[in-house]
Formats: structure tokens, sequence, C-alpha cells
């Protein structure tokens, strides 16, 4: 009877713990972007003084597409290293700011205090996050040379992360563009 | 830990991250003002046509399009609440969807290509009811196996109980008539 018990229990018990274990590995606060590896949507979006900056324009080069704000605690520390990347890579890649529902006088007011590390995109209601599939800010988007989104980081962007993507997509052969 | 340094390295260096040419200035920034809601500037924001295709329904509105939009919206998770449909969710961001929705439903698109727009961007997790395929099967398939094993469990246990105690019965009707033939 107690070998039997011990069997029904192993039979409910293992395959729970092996899916646990599995379930375990994943940090439930981080969905996997469907875009990772498909063309990036392609905007047309206006600066804080009203230039429009065309994502498909900028095709052969590399781009960083971060979606922040001023509310967002996570993008105050990664503007630092946003503002390393963007004069390190001058010329080079391409950094361009999504406004995530923040006012764009509080975003002007932000980079008048702080500076900026490329041009501040205002997005009207919305519709580039959402083509982004954005759930908060911030959220970063690789785009190689090529217009393919080949990273996205959630939340904070960490110095060896961004050295990593940047040191990728700049080793992307130029030829490789359409 | 590594993390952690860096963090603090980058706390550290926001105070001394503004250029020294960004000084406190008692004038605002000129800034140029977005149009009203819904006034979006024409060819601005995201080519929504050349990611979904040619819509394939016909353009709804009015009440036909608030019903439309009230369907989508029921089965589209909020991004940024608890288990809410962007329906039920008074978020920046399920106003956001919403009108997205409505302006999709008004040019034509369908219900499915709707839906299936909003899973392409934030996967199938924007579903508020998973898809019946691949592991999600186990969501369906579990509560009914659950209650199948449970009855058959139940069933054993008392066609054993019933087993023994016809057995127990027997051996004392046998023990009557031996003891009564005596």
């Amino acid at each position: 009877m107690n070998r039997r018990v011990l069997l029904v229990g192993l039979g409910i018990s293992l395959p729970l713990l092996a899916f646990l274990g599995f379930a375990f590995r994943h940090d439930p606060q981080i969905v996997e972007s469907p875009l990772v590896g498909k063309p990036a949507p392609n905007f047309r979006l206006a600066d804080l003084d009203g230039n429009i900056v065309d994502l498909a324009e900028l095709r052969g080069q590399p781009v960083i597409v971060n979606f922040w704000a001023t509310y967002c605690v996570p993008c105050l520390y990664e503007h630092p290293l946003l503002m390393e990347g963007a004069r390190r890579w001058q010329g080079e890649i391409h950094f361009l700011g999504v406004i995530f529902q923040d006012d764009p006088e509080t975003i002007a007011q932000f980079n008048a205090d702080y500076g900026s590390w490329g041009p501040s995109l205002v997005d009207e209601g919305g519709r580039v996050a959402i083509a982004y599939g954005v759930y908060g800010p911030p959220e970063t988007f690789f785009i190689d040379r090529d217009g393919v989104i080949v990273e996205k980081a959630i939340g904070q962007v960490w110095p060896d992360q961004l050295l990593d993507v940047a040191n990728r997509m700049l080793a992307q052969p130029a030829a490789a563009t359409g | 830990m590594r993390r952690a340094t860096a963090l603090l390295g980058l706390l550290a260096a926001l105070p001394f991250a503004a250029p020294a040419a960004a000084q406190e200035t008692d004038t605002p920034p000129k800034v140029a003002m977005p149009p009203a809601e819904g006034e979006y500037r024409p060819g601005l924001g995201v080519e929504t046509s050349h990611e979904l295709g040619d819509p394939l329904g016909h353009p709804l509105s009015r009440k036909e399009l608030d019903r439309a939009v009230a369907e989508v919206a029921a089965d589209i998770r909020c991004p940024k609440c608890q288990a809410l449909s962007i329906a039920d969710s008074g978020a920046a961001s399920a106003q956001a969807m919403r009108a997205e929705a409505r302006s999709l439903l008004s040019q034509g698109y369908t219900r499915e290509q709707v839906v299936g727009y909003f899973e392409q961007r934030y996967g199938e997790f924007v579903l508020l009811e998973p898809r019946a395929r691949g592991l999600n099967l186990i969501v369906w398939a579990a509560p009914a196996g659950i209650v199948l094993v449970g009855g058959l469990l139940v069933a054993l246990r008392l066609r054993q109980r019933r087993r023994s105690a016809d057995e127990g019965l027997d051996s004392y009707l046998r023990q009557v008539e031996q003891e009564t033939a005596t």
C-alpha cells in the first residue's frame, strides 16, 4: 500500500516539478516580442521642433529606438548610458527616442536640463508604441542596417547589452543592405 | 553583482550627465505643440496598411462600429494592467489601443485582422483567452482531465468498497449457515 501511495505521489509530483522547473527558467514579467527577427514597423514622426524623422530613410545604418518618458525611473537611469552611446557611435548608429505617454513640454525641459541623446519623437495617439508592441517604458529596439529588429531590451538597457548589440549591428556588412 | 555595480555607477553619473551647455534657464524650451486628440497630422505615425495589408471587411460606422470595438476590446489584454481587458481599463495604453481598434475597424479591417494585428505586435499574451493549440491545450484540457481522473478514482474506490462489503457479508452468511446446520 505504501509503495502504491509512493508511486501515485511520484506520478503526480514529478510532472508538476518538471513543469515548474521549466516555468521558473523564465521571468514572468518579460514577454518575448514576436517582432524580433522581423522588419521594424516603419514610422514617420515629428520631433519637438517639428522636424520629421522617417525610419525608412535611415535604412543602411543601425538604429536604436528607445520608448521612454520622464516619469519612468529606469529611463532616467539609462539616460547617461544612451548619452554615452550616442556620443561614441555618432554617425554610425542613429539613436531615436519615442515619447511614451508624456508631455512634450516636460520632455523638452528634461532634455534642456540633462541633455539629449537623440531626437525626441512625438507619438500621437501612441500608434507607433502599439505597432512596436510596447508594454511600458523603457523598451529599446535594436534595428540593423536592413531594417530588421535584431533585439529588444525590456526595461533599463545595460552597458554590456548595448555594447554587445551595437558591435554586432556595426559588424554587419553594409553591402547587405538593399 | 556586476549589474548592481553598473547601476550604482549610472546613478552616480546621472547628475553629471548634462552637458556643460545645458544650463537652467528661466525661459521655457521651444516646443512644437502636438495636435489635439484625434487630429493626427496626415502622413505621420505608422503605416498600418503596410503592416496589415488590405482590409477584408467593409468600413464600419456608428452603432455597428461601437459594437465591433467593444467586442475586440473585450478580447484584448491591457498591457499595463493585471488581467483586465482594454475594454475594462482606463489606462492610457488601453485607451490608445481602443482608439487604434476603432480606427482600423472604421477602415474596413475585420475583427480577426484587428485582433491579429495586436497579437502580431504584443504576442499571444495580449489575448485574454489563449488559443487552443500547442502547450495552451494543457490549460483547456487540464480541468476536464482532472475531473475525469478524479471521477475514475472515486468510481474505483466505491467499487472496491462494495466488493469488500459483499465479501464480508458472504463470509458472515456462510458462518451462519454452518452454525445453523450443526
